[in-house]
């Protein structure tokens, strides 16, 4: 199983940080097509937090279709094309990096010195 | 619904409460809270059947106090400031002596928690600590299995190890889905972790009363320049502006930004209370 890693004071609200998490373990194929999620009570209780707060992530991740739930059983991992959201990984990350890039050219920052500071950052 | 309040008001010599309204479906823990004086105990004696409601209606499991008395009667147990239990009696005596007045009490339940919770069934009520008192008085309502669970400031006569213990058993108590919790506390740090619903009054009034994530979604707290944060105008619900850094807490839109140079988290329980209560103070002045 997947460690699930939850910082109470965080930016993100706490259903994010877990929606986050079951995502990535998602795309990194941690998590597989058909797989048991562990039950909503039973994450709440694992994770020390409110039964709601795992509920509304698992509507999140339904939401989006990476999970369904099965009445009576649980939720399980969806049958999904983990390249299709490889894709909409990249995107949010290159909607990000355009900002960055912006924000420095706005700094007077060459490409170079961006790439330098990837460089050291990373 | 396990208990549904609807346009609840009660007066109570100069104090109200005003028209308090909310469900709590089966298997969540309901969080109470507010600053002293607030009605928290009111409520929770409306609740209990112990006082009565001037307009409105209470239901617990569909049924209300003017039909069903007995039958709701079972389904409650309470953990509540004042003593109940006889002093000359030992907790076991105790325990089977109101045991009686419920169908689902049980001894081997009541002897379980007992030992779970490191009393001495032998000993005498009066013989016992206030924090052992309550702890008896949590483990006589678990023994007769009731539906919902309501606990008046349980917690601030525990030692810390007891009181994570306290919190495993509550959720133990609502795993199955079909057992609720209400906890009225000044201790909010807990809830932050175990309340799926959120009650907070003021005043007598209910100025929160939804589920912990909408709850959470509703408001922000933020860190940064105090002009920048007034930019925000009405949505700051209390500022405070210190040398350093000024900090507020400000009501949020799902659709806001905020401005990058300032910090933006949740507030815990704890944040929201200090805040509001500090909003009132001022608007008294």
């Amino acid at each position: 199983m997947m460690n699930i890693v939850i910082q109470p004071q965080g930016t993100l609200a706490i259903y994010e940080q877990i929606v986050n998490q079951l995502k990535n373990a998602i795309v990194t194929g941690k998590l597989t097509a058909g797989e048991a999620l562990p039950s909503i009570r039973g994450l709440a209780g694992e994770l020390g937090v409110s039964v709601i707060t795992t509920k509304r992530a698992y509507e999140e991740l339904e939401k989006e279709g990476l999970i369904r739930s099965v009445s009576n059983k649980g939720f399980y991992v969806c049958e999904y094309n983990t390249d299709y959201l490889m894709e909409k990984q990249l995107m949010v990350l290159e909607k990000h990096l355009s900002e960055v890039i912006e924000e420095a050219k706005q700094a007077g920052l060459s490409k170079e010195e961006i790439c330098e500071m990837i460089e050291t950052l990373y | 619904m396990i208990l549904e309040l609807e346009n609840v008001s009660k007066r109570i010599g100069i104090f109200d409460l005003e028209k308090i309204s909310f469900g709590l479906p089966a298997g969540f823990v309901m969080g109470l809270v507010g600053p002293n004086g607030a009605g928290k105990t009111s409520l929770l004696n409306i609740i209990l059947g112990l006082y009565k409601a001037q307009t409105g209606t209470v239901k617990i499991n569909g049924m209300s106090y003017e039909e069903n008395e007995r039958e709701i009667k079972e389904l409650l147990g309470a953990v509540l400031v004042d003593e109940l239990f006889e002093g000359e009696f030992s907790l076991l005596e105790n325990g089977n002596f109101y045991g009686k007045y419920y169908k689902n009490y049980e001894e081997r339940l009541l002897l379980q928690y007992i030992e779970r919770f490191h009393l001495d069934a032998k000993k005498k009520y009066k013989a016992i600590s206030k924090g052992e008192k309550l702890k008896f008085s949590f483990a006589f309502a678990l023994s007769h299995q009731p539906r919902l669970l309501i606990l008046d400031e349980p917690t601030a006569n525990f030692d810390p190890s007891f009181r994570k213990e306290f919190f495993e058993v509550i959720k133990e108590f609502i795993a199955d889905g079909t057992r609720s919790v209400i906890l009225a506390t000044h201790l909010t740090d807990d809830l932050d972790k175990v309340a799926d619903y959120l009650l907070y009054l003021e005043d007598g009034k209910a100025l929160v009363a939804t589920d912990i994530e909408t709850f959470r979604q509703s408001y922000r707290m933020i860190t940064g320049e105090a002009y920048k944060i007034r930019l925000l105008q009405d949505d700051v619900i209390h500022m405070e502006q210190r040398e350093l850094s000024t900090r507020a807490l400000v009501r949020h839109h799902g659709y806001r930004r905020y401005e990058p140079a300032l910090t933006v988290t949740t507030p815990t329980i704890e944040e929201f209370m200090y805040y509001q209560t500090k909003r009132k103070k001022n608007k008294r002045k």
